[in-house]
């Protein structure tokens, strides 16, 4: 692993030593995966899987990564976005209890829900009720997600915020990480599972920290509409 | 040596297992034999890489000549430094000979029936060492492992090279370069050829396929080519050879260029052939082995059955966490064998991570045994053949761990 840092740094250091302007000086990509970086990301996904590659896809020549030990296609116990939050949720390492709290905070929105629709007097109110806690954990994540970002840009010595399209990953990225800093943000005493539920049903409902958030970013995009040519 | 009769001599002068000891009597042979130069002043056999100049070198060999033999001082140097390398290694040959029959004897083993393995196992354990680089650990190998090999003489008696390309320092990477371009020549005139008569169509689907391998590594084509390449003349090779690469009838010379390049699906393509063993009563069972991080797992599968897990004598409970669980879950769901077999694993070392990744991936090796190209074809894709190589990261000098710097302090 020490190869790589050696080689970039005295690469990098060549160049500048060569008298080339610093601005100018193209720092060589690092690899730093085990990997080789032939192999590819592997497929994932039941239906790709059932339904098998097409017959010239490149990746049949490939050597594939294996998976990684949270990674599944198991529709009963996985769900890349429920994986994604968990680990995003992370501290030092400790999955087994992020895992935990997820598995509870599913719990509570299910219990909520269903008291809910046994409280419901006619059929319509119930079928207004969703029941399905992935499907409510979802439409939340999807209610958070900005459409645009700000990026900086520095132009003439002036730094200036640039909206730009969020891209998909980043757009999931931002709606997590608001939610789960909306809650860090609440009552220390409050289980973390308790704070989520509220935060969850919240934005499922529109609502809630993170879902201003999220308007808050839009509102700076269309303040600074003006510069959207600098990108 | 020198009384060999002409057929004997031509048979043991063909032969590729020359003794690798110095047979300096052969150079009375020159005049009449015209194939022994190349391995006859060898004390090394010849590479690899040699053979195919073998033949351009035979072209150039000087005819017999009523002269008498005079030996020049190119080849009297070469001799004496053969003579001393042998010496040496004989010397060391013996000593190694006798170093192991001392080892034997310390570990209470038979001398005459004790190999190399039993060696390495001896050493590992009388002299055990916890330094990092395996490399620097110590050894007691096979003197012709340890010391380098050393080219065979390329000139011949009256010092004229064998080899055309002999002055070019590095004869065999330059008629490597010479190959190449002639190849691509060819290809060149091939295309020509197939545009002038309008046969476009033919050209389709000729392009050699380079995803599944990739170049000999620096290293690696040093090696192959007994020469002291340097980095230039590396990046020189990969160019020269990538233009051929992307010739559109590049395929017709897909030997040739698969020659020069290592493929990277061996791995995953090895470790899915899986011998079945039938037990009795009809039940038959796949063995296979798995390591991930520090684990290693040997996993037996079991067919036909319900969905038994055994590990290490419990039953998945083995492991209290869901998530592990559920990794060995994913074997199952793209082989479509849940439920269908039992499984025993025996798993050692490492935390739970490690282990569960072991036994997934001797699992998934043993249960290729039991599917179709088709399943085992998903397999691949999805990963599960393949080892992940991802291990910990060693903490170096001056670091507070593996890539964590101290906190920096002005003074």
């Amino acid at each position: 692993m020490a190869a790589p840092f050696v080689s970039f740094t005295s690469k990098a250091l060549g160049t500048i030593l060569r008298g080339q302007p610093l601005t100018k000086c193209v720092f060589p990509k690092v690899h730093l995966s085990v990997y080789n970086p032939k192999y590819v990301e592997p497929v994932l996904d039941k239906d790709t899987l059932t339904k098998g590659l097409e017959d010239g896809d490149a990746r049949h020549h490939m050597p594939i990564k294996a998976p990684t030990t949270d990674l599944s296609i198991s529709p009963l116990f996985y769900d890349d976005d429920v994986r994604k939050f968990t680990n995003m949720m992370m501290k030092t390492g400790n999955k087994e209890r992020v895992r935990e709290i997820t598995r509870k905070l599913f719990e509570n929105i299910k219990h909520m829900q269903v008291e809910k629709y046994n409280k419901a007097t006619t059929d319509e109110e119930r079928s207004q009720i969703e029941c399905n806690p992935i499907t409510i954990f979802k439409t939340a994540v999807e209610n958070c997600k900005p459409l645009l970002t700000n990026i900086r840009v520095v132009k003439g010595g002036v730094a200036y915020r640039v909206p730009v399209c969020a891209r998909p990953s980043d757009q999931r990225f931002r709606a997590m990480k608001w939610i789960i800093e909306s809650c860090r943000d609440k009552e220390r005493r409050i289980p973390m599972e308790n704070k989520l539920t509220w935060e969850i049903m919240d934005a499922y409902n529109n609502q809630g920290k993170a879902v201003r958030k999220k308007q808050e970013v839009h509102r700076i995009c269309e303040s600074n509409r003006a510069y959207a040519h600098l990108r | 040596m020198a009384v060999l009769s002409p057929w004997t001599r031509r048979m043991f002068l063909k032969g590729n297992n020359m003794p690798s000891r110095p047979v300096f009597t052969f150079f009375f042979l020159k005049q009449n034999t015209d194939s022994c130069h190349k391995h006859a002043c060898g004390f090394s056999t010849a590479p690899e890489g040699e053979d195919m100049l073998l033949n351009a070198s035979k072209k150039t060999q000087n005819k017999p000549t009523a002269k008498a033999v005079t030996i020049s001082r190119a080849m009297k140097a070469y001799m004496e430094q053969a003579k001393a390398y042998d010496d040496k290694m004989k010397a060391e040959v013996a000593d190694y000979e006798i170093g192991k029959r001392h080892l034997a004897n310390i570990m209470g083993e038979d001398p005459d029936s004790f190999t190399q393995a039993d060696v390495d196992r001896a050493i590992e354990y009388l002299l055990p060492s916890s330094i990092y680089d395996k490399k620097a650990r110590p050894i007691m190998k096979d003197p012709y492992e340890v010391f380098p090999k050393k080219k065979a003489a390329q000139f011949g008696l009256d010092g004229r090279p064998y080899h055309w390309m002999y002055f070019t320092i590095l004869p065999n990477y330059y008629s490597m370069l010479y190959e190449i371009t002639w190849k691509l020549e060819a290809l060149k005139e091939a295309e020509d050829q197939l545009r002038a008569e309008r046969r476009l169509e033919e050209m389709e689907g000729q392009v050699f396929n380079a995803a599944s391998s990739e170049w000999l590594s620096l290293h690696a084509l040093k090696t192959k080519l007994v020469e002291n390449i340097k980095e230039k003349e590396y990046n020189h090779f990969v160019t020269m050879m990538e233009r051929l690469a992307a010739h559109p009838l590049s395929g017709r010379e897909q030997e040739f260029i698969m020659s020069w390049r290592i493929s990277l699906q061996a791995e995953q393509l090895e470790s899915a052939v899986q011998e079945l063993e039938v037990e009795e009563g009809g039940r038959m069972c796949a063995t296979a082995k798995g390591t991930r991080k520090s684990s290693n797992a040997i996993v037996k599968v079991y067919k036909p059955g319900s969905g038994n897990f055994i590990i290490n004598g419990k039953d998945l409970t083995y492991f209290t966490q869901n998530m592990y669980r559920e990794t060995l879950l994913l074997p199952f769901i793209v082989s479509g064998l849940l439920g269908k077999v039992d499984v025993e694993a025996d798993v050692e070392m490492g935390g739970p991570t490690g282990q569960a990744g072991a036994i997934r991936l001797g699992l998934s090796r043993a249960l290729t045994a039991f599917v179709d190209e088709d399943v085992k074809e998903k397999m691949r894709l999805s990963g599960l053949l393949t080892k992940d190589p991802r291990k910990k990261e060693r903490k170096k000098p001056g670091q507070e761990g593996a890539r964590r710097k101290f906190t920096w302090k002005k003074r």
